[in-house]
């Protein structure tokens, strides 16, 4: 079965057509998660959808950080590492399918209307992402008791070590 | 306070800066980057995760130190301390409890890395190398198993082995920006720890890269439309 946002890729080549016949290629979008109200914005589209990405971050509940690379999205603590070809003019625009595959969303439905030039979407954006692994633990859930390898001593260090106590664990590397 | 560092050739390399800037906190090496890749399914850092009294995650967020991370972090630490909650030790399991648990649940990677962890420390390295064999028998794509067989091959001083290992688990996942660092730093250490870490040499890197891997897609494209 075609995905849907397959489905709108060809629904809006049908679009740029009439589109590029009325020599403009701006496109009303408008976005719901799913549960949500409707958000609009003003997209473009050059065989995808490009939107402005504080718009998207906005209408998707999502911290997106395009200015320096590495460049990454995060939903809600999650952050996933974004590849610079989903940004264009300095991180200020985003393509819009593959910000909302790249945290896992999908579209669930969609509508065209090519004489108004206005794209419909709902999506689904997932509560937390799902990697296969250990396990992704979401914020809420207890950390497994991990053991480490101390820099000094021999004795492993382990998560539970701290328990009563809150701990600030930072994550670094000597590279 | 816990540091952890992402570190594959283990411990020596970040107890250097933990030497020059007489860090006090405790300090650990994750070699396989099991707590920031697996449970926390991160591939960037720095990175910064608050746990609660009972070990439960209560904000995570790939971010180094500045205004907006401290402005968090004071807000979430004032919070009141919540009541320890008694909890049987998941430590102390015995190498026979992880072989139970990966013969009941063969795709149970938690399973497969406490039986390494087990085998590395009770019978060595080659004990521990044939369980990471077997893991990957049943979990051919976890790219954390390449980062351990990475590791193993390093403290064997297997350099040759342990890139292949890397450049696979990168294949796996070719956004994790860990993997791709851990790789530049294996073939490159003179641009990590001669005077410093070289970010130009790196900003450079990633140029040649893209356009190699841009220029393998033309010939790609190339290739299908002359087919």
């Amino acid at each position: 079965m075609m995905k849907p946002h397959v489905g709108i890729r060809v629904f809006l080549g049908v679009l740029v057509l009439g589109a590029a016949l009325a020599a403009q290629d701006e496109v009303q979008v408008s976005l719901t998660v799913e549960g949500g109200a409707p958000v609009t914005g003003t997209g473009s589209f050059d065989g995808e959808i490009w939107v402005s990405t504080a718009w998207a971050a906005k209408a998707l509940g999502l911290d997106i950080k395009a200015t320096t690379e590495p460049f990454q999205v995060c939903h809600g603590d999650i952050c996933f590492p974004a590849p610079a070809r989903l940004f264009s003019g300095a991180g200020r625009r985003v393509e819009l399918d593959g910000l909302i595959e790249l945290v896992g969303g999908e579209v669930v439905s969609f509508g065209a209307n090519l004489d108004a030039g206005r794209v419909d979407y709902t999506v689904r954006i997932p509560d937390a992402p799902v990697a296969s692994g250990l396990r992704v633990v979401k914020v809420g859930d207890p950390v497994p008791d991990l053991a480490f390898e101390p820099l000094k001593g021999n004795k492993d260090i382990q998560l539970s070590d701290f328990r009563g106590r809150k701990l600030l664990i930072v994550n670094w590397a000597s590279w | 306070m816990l540091s952890i560092a992402v570190d594959v050739q283990g411990p020596e390399l970040p107890g250097r800066y933990v030497k020059e800037f007489g860090v006090t906190y405790p300090v650990v090496v994750d070699r396989a980057n099991i707590f920031a890749g697996a449970v926390l399914g991160q591939r960037v850092i720095p990175l910064w995760s608050l746990l609660d009294e009972n070990g439960v995650l209560v904000a995570s967020r790939a971010a180094g130190p500045g205004r907006k991370t401290f402005q968090t972090l004071e807000t979430l630490l004032a919070r009141p301390p919540v009541p320890v909650e008694k909890r049987g030790s998941e430590g102390g399991k015995t190498r026979q409890d992880f072989e139970d648990a990966v013969g009941a649940r063969p795709q149970d990677l938690g399973a497969w890395v406490g039986l390494i962890h087990v085998a590395l420390q009770s019978d060595g390295l080659e004990a521990a190398g044939a369980v990471v064999k077997a893991a990957l028998k049943a979990l051919p794509e976890q790219k954390i198993l390449y980062m351990i067989r990475a590791d193993l091959a390093l403290r064997r001083g297997e350099k040759s082995e342990a890139l292949e290992a890397l450049k696979t688990g990168l294949e796996l996942d070719p956004e994790d920006w860990l993997i791709h660092k851990q790789i530049w730093c294996v073939e490159h250490p003179e641009r990590f720890y001669e005077g410093g870490v070289d970010y130009r040499w790196q900003r450079k890197t990633i140029q040649n890269e893209r356009s190699r891997k841009d220029k393998h897609s033309v010939n790609n494209s190339k290739g299908n439309r002359d087919f």
